[in-house]
């Protein structure tokens, strides 16, 4: 009966761990936006990471002439991009931007969650409007 | 307590009940029932949500029933399906026959009537189901099971509905269009065909497959002259902010960006992806068409490299390959590769 607990305890709390580990690793709405806007500011070399692979436009924008280049909205020369994150934004929502040229513009991101069980939350970026323009699909 | 749990009990009832508006009351014989992509044995009391059918072979029969009192009878051979569409009164069941014969007998206490569709009358369904067979000479099979489908090729457009189904050549405008009804699909031998008719001639072949990659060159052309367009304005706008920026401060500046640098900005990075969209396809159709085709070539000539067959066919695929380096590589990176 005691190895049987000793058993069951352990297995839990093996779950738990590798639950928690990936909890840690994912990321909610409002991190994921985050995370795009310090990879913007940043190097960009793993931006494409806040993206969801259903992207239409995935494999056609990673590729680092779209991000490096004067190519779109998110010009390299912009920086620096200041996103204005709602608290606990929905899947769908639209909010404003600025950077160092211009704005505010307004901006609609719609995210899904491509987490499971053990990952917990992990949003990522799927649609991006800019003024009512679709940016990324 | 008692009441907690009677609360939760109801609950759970309204919620699995909730949208089973049909329901089978007599099987007779094997009925399938398809229900997300997998099939089910059919049993008396079996609900039916929007997206089930009811298949019948050839010596079963089934009987459905809806809330409403009305009722449906799937004669054998028969497949059957509950879809709903978007009316302009909302949400509208459609009583669809895919093929075979079904009636329907609708009960006094019936409200809104439901859309029957037979093959001809589903132009006006939302959402589409088609199944695209791709074959290994570069041509494509679209069948669609439901919705309207626009297949454009070569600058041409054929409207396809319900069991209609085209066949597209590689660089060549789509084929006249047909029913599907009575026509079963194999993928495996309509796929072997065309491959046995490529082979006879692959001359003719290699002909329309560089029909289509220059099919993907005109566009990646267009769109690429029309994003060095915009960005040479961009450039030049930009000049002109900058002097704006020096001479009248930052928040002129910023209102002369917004009205004209970023307007072009929205435009240019859609069109750089669709470039991209376009370097991309015709990766992938140099990789798995033309590769496979070349990969086949060489492995029948290996015993005959100076067979002239072959060295013509060599000759053009060098043709087609510079064509490929020259305007699609620019725009692909070690991350496509």
């Amino acid at each position: 009966m005691y190895k049987k607990i000793v058993l069951v305890l352990t297995v839990f709390a093996l779950v738990m761990i590798i639950s928690s580990c990936g909890a840690l690793l994912g990321n909610s709405i409002e991190e994921r936006v985050q995370q795009f806007e310090i990879d913007l500011n940043g190097s960009r070399s793993s931006i494409i990471e806040n993206f969801s692979s259903d992207c239409g436009n995935y494999n056609a924008m990673n590729i680092a002439t779209y991000w490096s280049d004067n190519t779109s909205v998110f010009d390299d020369d912009y920086k620096t991009f200041n996103i204005v994150i709602p608290s606990d934004p929905a899947e769908t929502f639209t909010t404003t931007y600025s950077d160092n040229a211009g704005g505010p513009y307004n901006i609609k991101f719609y995210l899904v969650n491509e987490g499971d069980f053990f990952s917990g939350d992990n949003w990522k970026i799927r649609t991006i409007w800019v003024d009512d323009s679709v940016q990324i699909n | 307590m008692k009441k907690i749990f009677l609360i939760i009990f109801i609950a759970i009832i309204a919620i699995t009940t909730y949208g089973q508006n049909t329901s089978l009351v007599y099987v007779d014989g094997w009925v399938d029932i398809r229900s997300a992509g997998e099939l089910f044995e059919a049993f008396p009391g079996d609900s039916l949500r929007a997206g089930d059918s009811v298949i019948t072979g050839s010596d079963s029969y089934a009987e459905l029933e809806q809330k409403n009192l009305s009722s449906i009878f799937v004669e054998p051979d028969s497949i059957f399906t509950i879809r709903e569409m978007e009316g302009s009164s909302g949400k509208e069941t459609v009583l669809s026959t895919t093929v075979g014969s079904v009636s329907f007998k609708f009960g006094k206490l019936f409200g809104i009537e439901p859309i029957i569709a037979t093959p001809s009358m589903v132009a006006g369904i939302r959402g589409t189901e088609l199944t695209v067979y791709a074959g290994e000479d570069g041509s494509t099979l679209i069948a669609v099971d439901s919705g309207l489908v626009t297949v454009e090729s070569q600058g041409v457009s054929v409207d396809l509905v319900k069991d209609e189904g085209v066949e597209v050549l590689p660089g060549e405008v789509p084929g006249e269009k047909f029913s599907l009804l009575g026509r079963e699909m194999d993928f495996a031998s309509w796929n072997a065909e065309k491959y046995e008719s490529l082979i006879a001639d692959p001359e003719t072949g290699l002909k329309h497959m560089g029909n289509q990659l220059d099919g993907f060159i005109t566009e990646i052309v267009i769109l690429d002259n029309l994003l060095t367009e915009l960005k040479m304005e961009k450039e030049y706008i930009k000049k002109e902010w900058q002097k704006i920026l020096d001479e009248q401060g930052k928040e002129q500046g910023k209102a002369f960006f917004n009205k004209n640098v970023h307007p072009l900005d929205l435009k240019t990075g859609p069109l750089f992806l669709n470039i991209r969209y376009y370097s991309l396809s015709s990766l992938s159709f140099r990789r798995f068409i033309l590769g496979g085709l070349y990969l086949d070539m060489k492995a029948r000539y290996i015993m005959d490299v100076n067979n002239n067959e072959y060295q013509k066919f060599l000759s053009m695929y060098e043709d087609v390959m510079n064509s490929f380096e020259e305007s699609v590589v620019p725009f692909l990176d070690a991350n496509d590769i």
